[in-house]
Formats: C-alpha cells, structure tokens, sequence
C-alpha cells in the first residue's frame, strides 16, 4: 500500500469517526429534547394526577360531610348485610363506634335482639323488594331505640343486587314524647276532676261545716243530759261518733279546696313529725293498731323546706294511717327522713323528678302491698281498695297528692302484692333562716311611750340587741351588766320595768336582785328571761311579782310584746315579802 | 403541484378521473379505517403544543390498538422495569416520541395483514419495507439534519400504500404489472404507467391527499420515485424519503419495487440534501441492527 493510499484510508477512517461522532452527538441531542418533552409530559401528568386525585378527595369529603350531617341514620350493607360504612347519626343514635360496627351483620351486632333486627334483608337482596316505614325497636348501648326503617337495595355495574342503602329515624324521643303527652293529659285530667270536686266539695264544706257544728253541739248536750244507762245513749254516742267522722270528712275537703291558700313558711319535717307523733289522732291510731311497730329514723340533719306546717301533717298522719291499716295484724311501719341530693331527673309516680336537693319522707310498712291497679288509681278522690268500715274520709291519699303538689314535691312509690309499700317523698330543700311565723306581729303595735326600761344581762350581746330594739319602738333603755349594778341604780333612779336576767354570773342571781330592788321600789314590774327553764327561783320571782317568763332565745316580737302588755298591767299588790331562800344555786 | 405523466392533458383528466374513483372505492373498505388514527398521529406530530394526553384520547379510543401499543410497551425491547398498564404510564418509560411511532406502527400494519401473494410480492413484503424504509428516513433526518424526523417516519410507513390499493381494487391490472416486471427486468412505476396509467406514487399521493395529510406527506409519498422537481419547501422531506426507499432496496430488505435503480436521481438527492455516501451507509448499518432488533421481537 503506498502512503498516499495509507493517507487516503486514513483519512477516509477520520472521516467516517467524525460523521460517527456527529451522528451520535445529533442523536443525543435530539434524545435529550425528547427527555425534556417527556419529562414535562410526565410532570404534566403527575399534577394532572395530583388535581383529580385532590377533586376527587374533595367530592369524598363532600359525601362524607353530606353523610355525617344529615340527621337520618344512613348506612350501607353489602350482599351478606355486613355493614360497610355508616354515618354520624347512626353511631351516635345506637352509641356504637363505627369501627365496632363495620363488618358485621345486623344480628352480629345485636345478638340480644335477633327475633327485632332486620332479618328482612334477605327478602331484599334476593327479591328486591323495598322496605319503607318498618318499625323496630332495638336495645342499643344507647338504650331502648324506636326506629323507623327505609332500606333499599343497590346494585352494581352489572345490574347485579350488591347490597342494601338503609336509612332510618330515631323515633325514640317521640315515642316518649308521645307517652308524655298521654301522662300529661291524665294529668290534666285529674287536675280538672279535683277541680271539680273541689268546688263542689268548697260549697258543701262551707255550710255542711255548719250544720254540722249544730247537729254536733245538740248531740252534745242530748249526751251529758241523757242518762248513761238510758237504751238510747248508746245510739246517740255512735250517731256522735259518725258525725264527728262527718266533720273529718269535711275538714279534708277544705284542705284540699283551700289547699294552695295558706302562707308558707319555713319547716322543718322532722318537727312535724313529732308533732304527729304526740298527737292524740296518733295515740288514737295506735291503740287501734296494736300489732304495728312504728319505727323512726329521723335524720337529725335535715334541711328545712318551705311548707305549710298544718297540711304537712296531714301528709304524715294519711300516709302512716294508710300504711297502719295495710298491715296483717302486726308488723312494722318505718319513717325515715333523709337530705337527698339527685344528679339527674328520676321517675316518680306520675311526673319526673328534675335533679336538685330535696329532703325526703319515707313511709315503709310490710302489709299486704298494692295491685298496679291500685296504684294507678291509688290519688283518685273516694278511691279505696280496703273493703270494709274504711276508718278515712276516702279522701286521704288525694289531700297527700294535692298538698304534695302543692309544695312543689314529688311522689315515688313502689309496692308489691304482699310485700308491703313504700312511699318516698321529695321536697325541695330551702335555705332560707326560718322564722317563727305563728307569732308574727306588726311591729308597729308594739311602740312604747317613752317608758324607762332598764336591762339587766350580763351577756353584752343581749343588753345591746334589746336596747336598740326597745329604742327603736320609743322606749328609754338603760342597760347594766349585773345584779349589784342594777341595785345601785335603783336606789337613785326609777324604772317602768326591769328586764331581767336569771343567771349573771359571778354576781347575784336575776331573783335576789328582783328582791333587792322591791325593797327599794315594792310596785316594780320586771320580766323575767332565761335560759333555762322556769326552775324554782324563775316561780319565786313570778310570785314577787314579775310579770312574765320569757325563755331564751326569744323572738324580738315576743320581747316587744311582752313588755307592752306588762306595761299595760295595772300594778296588782301581788307582793307578799317572801322569806330569802339560803341558797342561790339555779 | 407537478405531476410526473403530463404528456396528454385529456388522458390526464381520464386518469385523475380513475384514480378519484379507485379513492372513493378504498375509502370505503378497511384500509380508511387506518385514517383518523394516522392523521390525529401526524397532527400530534406537527403541533409542538401536543401532549401525551391528546395521544391517549386517539390510542384510547381503539382499545384493539390500546392494547397492541400497551404489548409493544411492555417488550423487551423497551425494557421497561415494570409492567405498564396504561398509555400514561407508557409515556413515562418509553417516551412520547416512541409511543407516537408505536401507535402509527400498530395502525399502520392493520393494512398489511391481507395474505395477498402475487409474483415475488405480498403485502408482508411490502410492510417490511415500508418499516424499513420509516426507520432509515427518520434516523437520517435525526442523525444528519438533527431534526426528529417523525413525519417522514409517518411517510415512510405509508408510502406504498397506493400499491395495496391496486393489489385490492385493480387485481389483474397490478398481477400483469408485477409479471410484466420481473420478466422484462423493469421498475415498477414504468410498468404501473403502461398498464395502469398512473403508478403508486400517484394513487398514494390522491388518497394523502383525501385524508388530509400535510403537504409534505403528501408530496414525499407522491414524489418518492423521483422526488426532483418537488418544490423547495417540501425538498428535504421528499429527497429523504426518497434515499431511504432506495437504500432500503439495495440493502434487499422487503419488497422490491425498483430492481433498476437511478443513480442519476439518486446522486441529485445526495448533492442536493448535501449527504455523503459512507455517511449514509453508517446509517443503513444502525438502521439495519435496528431492524433485527424488531424482527428478533416478532414485530413482523
């Protein structure tokens, strides 16, 4: 090969490596526009991808709000009734997470309540049919629901039956609104019955009471005139006797016509119960009940109520009366007071109890129990299951409701044939400071003229709060700290009355300091107060000629009182010099 | 537009005539179901503010065609790392580029299925050359012209497409041509022209036309036996295709329609595209290995 051909085919080699290289550096360069473009195509994509895929979360929420918000029960159930997704409503009307229920099936979920779930399904996802307005109710953790079923089949994209879309109402709250309305209405009822009775019973009451009180009062005085041993005295005692059953009778129905007028004033149950307690009705009550075993259990901390004392007795004499005559021969009537506070409403008899502080009355006894029956109609007026010589008016267990209602308590009440009863009822609980209302008297009555009056007490407390109230109503107090003090005072000084203490430790006594002011003044007027009782040395000073006991704590109205009338007294020589006893111990 | 028989303009007028009716016959056969996926393909091509998603709706609504390019995606020769599902996916592994010639690839041999065998053709024959001829067009205009060459790629794949209309609707016609050929030793444009009146070239170049190609498919396809007096616009695209046609031949892949070949024409196109023989034949030997490639794959 000569060199020229060597150079040629060199050259040639040169060439064709640099067409290689231009070749190639094309190629590459058109690869990477194509990677551009396909990476940009590929981005494109990916936001494309990221939009629908955000739209399309977007729609999901939208759904899911849409769901969850609607107020129905809405769930869906596949072809073997699992459920696969259920909303808000329904998790929170039957108080099951959403978790718990999804995959199972109706009767998974509610094994309990088989025989009530939807077993209907069936008929649905092979015939297709609908169920609308199917009425179920299931016990739930949410408690017993009343619900209202549409369910309705879906199908896939081949037309295929692939499960079912249910909705439903909780009917529950109107359901029980439904009850409340019917007890509301009995309520109603009964109030207008006692309405009527009452009025009828007012005009009856009114003139009956006064008939009565001649028939009475003649039969009385036919009585002491009538021999004893005369055949007719028997008879004239029982006619006495149903009159005077006649009179409770009509005492009853004007408790309940006049029930709501009295004033109420601040009570407290346990004293009303002693007081029923050493009544002659309970004494009388007794001794017709020997076998019974009353037993109280007072609770010595119990909160007072607002109440009218005298038809709150009653209350205590129908229902331990009712509860007496219950019992077979012997047995035991418990009462029980008790401060109860409730966290939430309860039911009662008839009504629902709102939550609050209420004192309650317990009446147990072990008698014979009531039917439902009975205690349906148990507050109807002249409503009686005892069949014989009823001892009431008929009309007992009524003045118990109305005056029950009448202070804004309630009743609950549980019985058992042959078991016994128990009644409990709640009063709401005042804090008022309570007064003493029965001997309430305008203060303006009370005003003196200017009189002196000297205080004697050795509690500061006590001669401050008298003088300025006997300051107040126009009187001229002076106030001394003791016995000897006081003594010195008279001896100077003239008083229209004393007010006197008994004990006045370290010095001498209310009495000896009595008799040492007589002596200086022997018309001197006092009233005697004290802490204790009227003891001996209290009946000396009454008998030298003080006016009056008062004992403490007295009411100011009391103390104004008794100052008037004492004042008001004409001096009576009452005083006979009376020997000084040795002692001064009281 | 020229037209390479311009002796006689009334036999002209009868021949226009004749192939006006030959289009309207095929337009109503399989071949013009190839037609909007072709030209959704070229437009995509043609229009730098496409996307793949403009490709997906035409691939999309074929769902033959979707899962034919979906196989292809998924083949060793792409290897791809994963299986791929979706056209969008595909252009992710494969590229928007090679999704766009797959997609034409696999509409484009729909046509191509007919089990016609006359002479030394048959429409197999026909489609490897027609491959062949798509490649070597596209891989000179990346590699000399650094440009993308997919519409040649296009002209390439369809270029012949008259020659399946006479093998279909002028049958006796297109048997005496092929005899007729191989006996005298003759190309087959000189033959079409005696016979027929009119040659491939002109039948491909009335049903681009038809459907609406661009200019420069159609005169390429029109023009691609002797693409000199095309007009300067259209010049590289139908000079290119006219060397990958002819180089094609000579390196004997597919059918062969021009046993003569002109090297009067063909040293023109070189001069005129400025190309370089042994440049070119660098070419034919990649586009060779590459064809193999697709052979080794059962493309054919």
């Amino acid at each position: 090969m000569s060199d020229a051909e060597l150079i040629q085919q060199l050259q040639q080699k040169v060439f064709l490596l640099e067409t290689r290289i231009r070749h190639l550096e094309n190629e590459l360069g058109l690869k990477n526009e194509e990677y551009e473009t396909t990476a940009r195509n590929y981005f494109e994509i990916i936001t494309n991808m990221r939009k629908l895929t955000n739209e399309l979360e977007e729609k999901s929420q939208e759904l899911e709000i849409m769901l969850d918000s609607a107020p129905r029960m809405i769930f869906f159930n596949d072809n073997q009734q699992r459920f696969l997704r259920v909303n808000q409503a329904f998790t929170e009307v039957l108080n099951i997470p959403a978790e718990k229920v999804i995959g199972k099936t109706p009767s998974e979920l509610f094994p309990e309540n088989i025989a009530r779930v939807l077993e209907d399904d069936v008929d649905l996802l092979h015939g297709g049919h609908h169920v609308i307005g199917k009425s179920v109710i299931i016990d739930t953790p949410g408690g017993r629901k009343h619900l209202l079923f549409d369910k309705i089949p879906y199908t896939d994209n081949q037309g295929k039956i692939a499960g079912t879309i249910g909705f439903a109402q909780d009917m529950t709250e109107k359901v029980e609104a439904d009850h409340e309305r019917k007890r509301l209405e009995q309520r109603i009822a009964r109030a207008e019955k006692m309405e009527a009775i009452g009025m009828l019973a007012g005009g009856v009451a009114h003139d009956g009471n006064n008939i009565l009180t001649g028939i009475i009062g003649y039969m009385e005085l036919m009585l002491i005139s009538l021999p004893e041993v005369d055949p007719n005295h028997e008879f004239l005692k029982k006619a006495l006797a149903s009159a005077q059953q006649m009179e409770c009778l009509i005492a009853d129905l004007l408790t309940l016509t006049r029930r709501a007028v009295g004033k109420k004033s601040v009570v407290n149950f346990n004293t009303i119960i002693n007081d029923y307690f050493r009544s002659p009705t309970f004494f009388d009550l007794n001794k017709n009940h020997p076998g019974a075993d009353f037993k109280l259990e007072l609770d010595p901390d119990l909160l007072n109520i607002k109440g009218m004392k005298h038809n709150l007795i009653k209350v205590v004499m129908n229902l331990v009366t009712n509860a007496a005559e219950a019992l077979r021969q012997a047995g035991t009537v418990q009462i029980r007071t008790a401060n109860e506070h409730l966290d939430q409403p309860q039911h009662g008899y008839d009504q629902k109890i709102p939550d609050g502080d209420y004192i309650t009355l317990e009446v147990i006894d072990d008698g014979t129990g009531m039917s439902p029956e009975v205690i349906d109609h148990l507050f109807e007026p002249f409503y009686t299951k005892k069949a014989t010589g009823r001892s009431g008016t008929g009309l007992g267990m009524t003045v118990v409701y109305g005056i029950v209602q009448d202070h804004v308590g309630f009743i609950d009440l549980q019985s058992t044939e042959g078991e016994g009863t128990a009644f409990k009822l709640y009063f709401p609980i005042t804090r008022e400071a309570p007064v003493d209302a029965e001997n309430e008297i305008p203060l303006d009555q009370l005003v003196g003229h200017g009189q002196t009056i000297l205080v004697i007490d050795d509690a500061e407390a006590q001669r401050e709060i008298l003088s300025r109230f006997l300051d107040e109503l126009g009187y001229h107090v002076v106030t001394v700290a003791g016995g000897e003090e006081a003594v010195a005072y008279m001896e100077h000084n003239t008083a229209d009355l004393l007010v006197l203490d008994m004990i006045m430790d370290p010095g001498i006594d209310g009495l000896e300091t009595y008799r040492r002011i007589l002596d200086i003044h022997p018309h001197q007027k006092a009233i005697i107060a004290s802490g204790y009782s009227a003891t001996d040395r209290v009946r000396q000073a009454l008998r030298l000629g003080a006016g009056q006991y008062l004992k403490k704590p007295y009411t100011l109205e009391k103390i104004g009182l008794a100052v008037q009338e004492e004042l008001a007294r004409d001096a009576q020589p009452t005083h006979v010099p009376v020997q000084a006893p040795s002692s001064q111990a009281g | 537009m020229e037209n390479a028989t311009t002796e006689n303009p009334a036999q002209e007028v009868d021949v226009q005539a004749q192939i006006d009716k030959i289009v309207e016959k095929a337009d109503k056969t399989e071949l013009a179901s190839i037609k909007s996926v072709v030209l959704g393909v070229v437009r995509i091509i043609n229009d730098p503010h496409s996307t793949i998603k403009d490709l997906k709706e035409i691939i999309e609504i074929d769902p033959p065609l979707t899962a034919k390019v979906l196989t292809v995606a998924n083949s060793v020769y792409y290897g791809t790392p994963r299986r791929i599902n979706a056209i969008d996916q595909a252009v992710v592994w494969i590229g928007f580029d090679a999704l766009k010639e797959i997609t034409l690839n696999q509409k484009v041999c729909e046509i191509y299925h007919r089990k016609t065998k006359i002479e030394d053709y048959s429409r197999l024959l026909l489609w490897r050359h027609s491959v062949a001829t798509a490649l070597l067009g596209k891989m000179i205009y990346r590699r000399e012209f650094r440009q993308r060459g997919e519409n040649v790629y296009a002209a390439g794949l369809i270029h012949d497409i008259g020659m399946i209309v006479e093998d279909q609707f002028c049958e006796d016609e297109f048997a005496e041509v092929l005899k007729r050929m191989k006996k005298e030793n003759l190309n087959m444009v000189e033959v079409e022209r005696e016979v027929l009146g009119f040659d491939h070239g002109d039948l491909g170049k009335a049903i681009s036309t038809h459907w609406n190609l661009p200019p420069d498919l159609i005169l390429s396809i029109g023009h691609h036996h002797d693409p000199r007096r095309v007009d300067h616009n259209h010049l590289r695209m139908a000079m290119t295709l006219f060397l990958a046609n002819y180089l094609v031949q000579q390196a004997g892949i597919g059918f062969v329609d021009s046993p003569q070949r002109n090297h009067k024409i063909f040293n023109h196109c070189m001069e005129a595209l400025k190309l370089n023989e042994s440049s070119l034949n660098l070419i034919v030997k990649d586009m060779k290995d590459e064809f193999a490639k697709l052979e080794d794959q059962g493309f054919f």
